[in-house]
């Protein structure tokens, strides 16, 4: 890796809060009174981002991930200059293009043409190096022979498409992105990340901003998790997405074992009541800990207020963002007629096929007809599911698979 | 700044084309739109009669009204467009300041320049009335230009001064609507300065815009060059201004992005 393109070195960044006074006519009379010493201080400022410092390097791939609000879009804009830091330094070495704010700044009344140069002249680029371009431009955005109507004419997809083909055409050593991927369809997402990664092939520096994860695993060297205004992490995709999911259901439901959250997530009559739920690997390992390929063991205690017959049980597998992975129903065979009074409940999951990371896991009970839901902790115990991830593994799952590939002559 | 702006002077033309465009593309008659304003000025205060107000003391006294009002009309209404255009496009161009990184200057600054194609245009006019007038010119007419030098610092840094401040106080650009008309009146836009207070004359003997005025006329219509005492007024403002507007817009530019 040569010199860092961007290095932020402990910046801090606050900003006004709403409810500003815009007018001189409520300013001045402020002014005076505080030169009085009568006045109210300012109020205080929201901080957007505090003691932030990480730097990304030539031709690097960078992410950013967070919560809405975190500081994501700030950082962009700090690292684009078009904010300056409260304290602290922000330094780029190099032309940027920036992609803040999709299709933002195209005026409605000048054809698609006027507005790449505009756009082009704002990045500080030469006529001649926008004429030269124009042409790309005009391609990947396929807009046709709307490039002379006037942009407000466009449908929604075609002036996104025209602003990100902007972006990404004008020549830049540094590529600013601030969540593309939330719009178009997904074939022009598809065609954003080909040509990122063309942008990344010809030793573009890229900062991007996503909330597409599995995306942004695949495609970053390196991902920052920006939280509260405050740079959590910075390191490799993986470690840092899992982190980032973490905490993510973390913020959703209270932190884990904490009793509100408890409460709040459980469901039922409760006519049958599970409890004391633990999940481990069986082999004295710690709680919430399995292997990836080894086993799963959760147990459990029951009671019951009536007595309850044959009752659906079932396990469900989550990732911390709530999407659901797998189920383990109990079978009929395996639940006794009635349950009545109370006992325990083992489950050993053999062979767990998720891939190392976090996952949230659901115990539910539902009555015979599977109608009535009696008690549901709904993601309430955490997995860490440990192990290497196999080579190349994506998703949640391991998916053995042998490829035979022969020539035609074979 | 200074070399900021000219790195970027291709965006500043574009602005300044995309200004024009935008103003004159969908009206029918264009860019004759331009000279309108000051014509009709220029008819209403004949009609009322405003040419009693130059007395026979004055040299003016036997210029045609309509020459005398529009030599002062056209370039006051390139002064006033300009920064009627200027206060408010910062705020109006508030996306592509959350954009890019750019030197916000040239935002206003391209609204100043557009002002110039209705100043061509009012030019025009000025020299058809004078030839259809028989008025002659000599070539004290080379003052004119270096004259309106002056003006346009002025005028820019006026409009670097006011876009920042609008951008901080909205009730800028509402403040600078009433304060345009009142600076007509005390300027020697349609009527030669008279104050009837010793006090008041020594205070308009400052307006520079007064000082580009009347040594317009004297270049054009009494083919005299401007003597450097009048025009000292106006040298004073135009550095003043260019200072006052480049100083105060340098030091808040970079809080624009966050105050739209």
């Amino acid at each position: 890796m040569s010199a860092p393109r961007i290095v932020f070195e402990d910046v801090r960044k606050t900003f006004r809060r709403g409810n500003r006074s815009d007018a001189l006519r409520d300013a001045l009379p402020r002014l005076a009174l505080r030169a009085l010493g009568r006045g109210t201080p300012p109020p205080p400022r929201f901080t957007a981002l505090d003691g932030v410092s990480f730097e990304v390097a030539s031709g690097e791939v960078v992410g950013l991930v967070g919560a809405n609000g975190a500081g994501k879009s700030t950082s962009l804009r700090l690292a684009a200059g078009v904010y300056r830091p409260d304290t602290g330094r922000v330094r780029v070495d190099g032309r940027v293009s920036a992609l803040i704010e999709l299709s933002a700044g195209f005026h409605p009344d000048l054809s698609g043409r006027e507005n790449i140069e505009l756009v082009g002249a704002l990045h500080g680029l030469r006529r001649r190096e926008i004429v030269a371009s124009l042409g790309d431009i005009a391609a990947f955005a396929d807009i046709g022979e709307f490039l002379d109507a006037p942009v407000r004419t466009y449908s929604t997809g075609m002036a996104v498409r025209l602003g990100f083909a902007v972006s990404v055409n004008v020549p830049a050593e540094i590529l600013l992105v601030d969540e593309v991927l939330a719009v178009g369809d997904a074939e022009f997402q598809a065609k954003c990340l080909r040509r990122m990664a063309e942008r990344r092939d010809a030793g573009v520096t890229i900062l991007f901003v996503s909330h597409n994860l599995q995306v942004m695993e695949q495609f970053c060297d390196r991902i920052l998790f920006v939280h509260h205004g405050h740079l959590l992490a910075d390191g490799a995709p993986a470690e840092t997405v899992s982190m980032y999911r973490r905490k993510l259901a973390e913020e959703a439901h209270g932190s884990h074992g904490d009793g509100a959250r408890r409460v709040r997530l459980r469901r039922g009559t409760h006519e049958l009541r599970i409890e004391d739920v633990v999940l481990d690997d069986g082999a004295g390992g710690a709680a919430g800990v399995a292997a990836h390929r080894g086993t799963l063991r959760v147990r459990a205690t029951w009671s019951t207020t009536r007595p309850v017959a044959r009752p659906r049980l079932r396990l469900r597998f989550h990732t911390v963002d709530a999407a659901l992975c797998g189920a383990a129903p109990a079978a009929e065979t395996e639940v006794p007629e009635v349950l009545d009074g109370s006992g325990t409940l083992e489950v050993l999951v053999r062979d767990l096929p998720f891939l190392a990371g976090a996952y949230d896991v659901t115990i539910e009970a539902r009555d015979d007809s599977g109608l009535v839901l009696l008690d549901q902790h709904d993601r309430l115990y955490a997995l860490t599911v440990v192990g290497a991830r196999p080579s190349g593994a994506e998703g949640v799952v391991h998916v053995p698979a042998a490829w035979t590939i022969r020539g035609a002559g074979d | 700044m200074l070399r900021d702006l000219l790195a970027h002077r291709d965006l500043l033309w574009l602005l300044t084309v995309r200004e024009i465009r935008v103003r004159y593309a969908r009206a029918a008659l264009g860019v004759a739109w331009a000279i309108f304003p000051p014509l009709v000025m220029a008819a209403v205060f004949s009609v009322l009669n405003f040419g009693r107000l130059i007395d026979a003391t004055s040299p003016f006294h036997a210029t045609p009204y309509v020459v005398f009002a529009l030599v002062g009309l056209v370039p006051w209404a390139h002064f006033a467009t300009s920064l009627q255009q200027a206060t408010p496009s910062l705020v109006l161009a508030s996306s592509i300041l959350k954009k890019a990184s750019f030197p916000h200057a040239v935002v206003p600054l391209a609204r100043v320049l557009a002002a110039l194609l209705d100043l061509g245009v009012g030019v025009l006019v000025v020299a058809a009335l004078l030839a259809w007038n028989h008025v002659p010119v000599g070539a004290s007419l080379a003052a004119v230009p270096l004259v309106f030098a002056l003006q346009l610092a002025f005028t820019a840094g006026l409009a670097l001064l006011l876009s920042a401040a609008n951008m901080f106080f909205r009730d800028v650009n509402y403040l600078f609507q009433v304060a345009i008309v009142l600076a007509m009146f005390a300027t020697s836009v349609v009527y030669p300065i008279s104050p009837s207070s010793p006090l008041a004359a020594e205070v308009l003997r400052w307006n520079p815009m007064s000082s580009y005025l009347d040594a317009y006329r004297s270049a054009v219509l009494l083919r005299t060059w401007p003597s450097l005492a009048a025009l000292l007024p106006g040298v004073v403002g135009a550095v003043l201004s260019l200072g006052l507007g480049g100083y105060v817009f340098t030091r808040s530019s970079p809080r624009f992005a966050e105050e739209v």
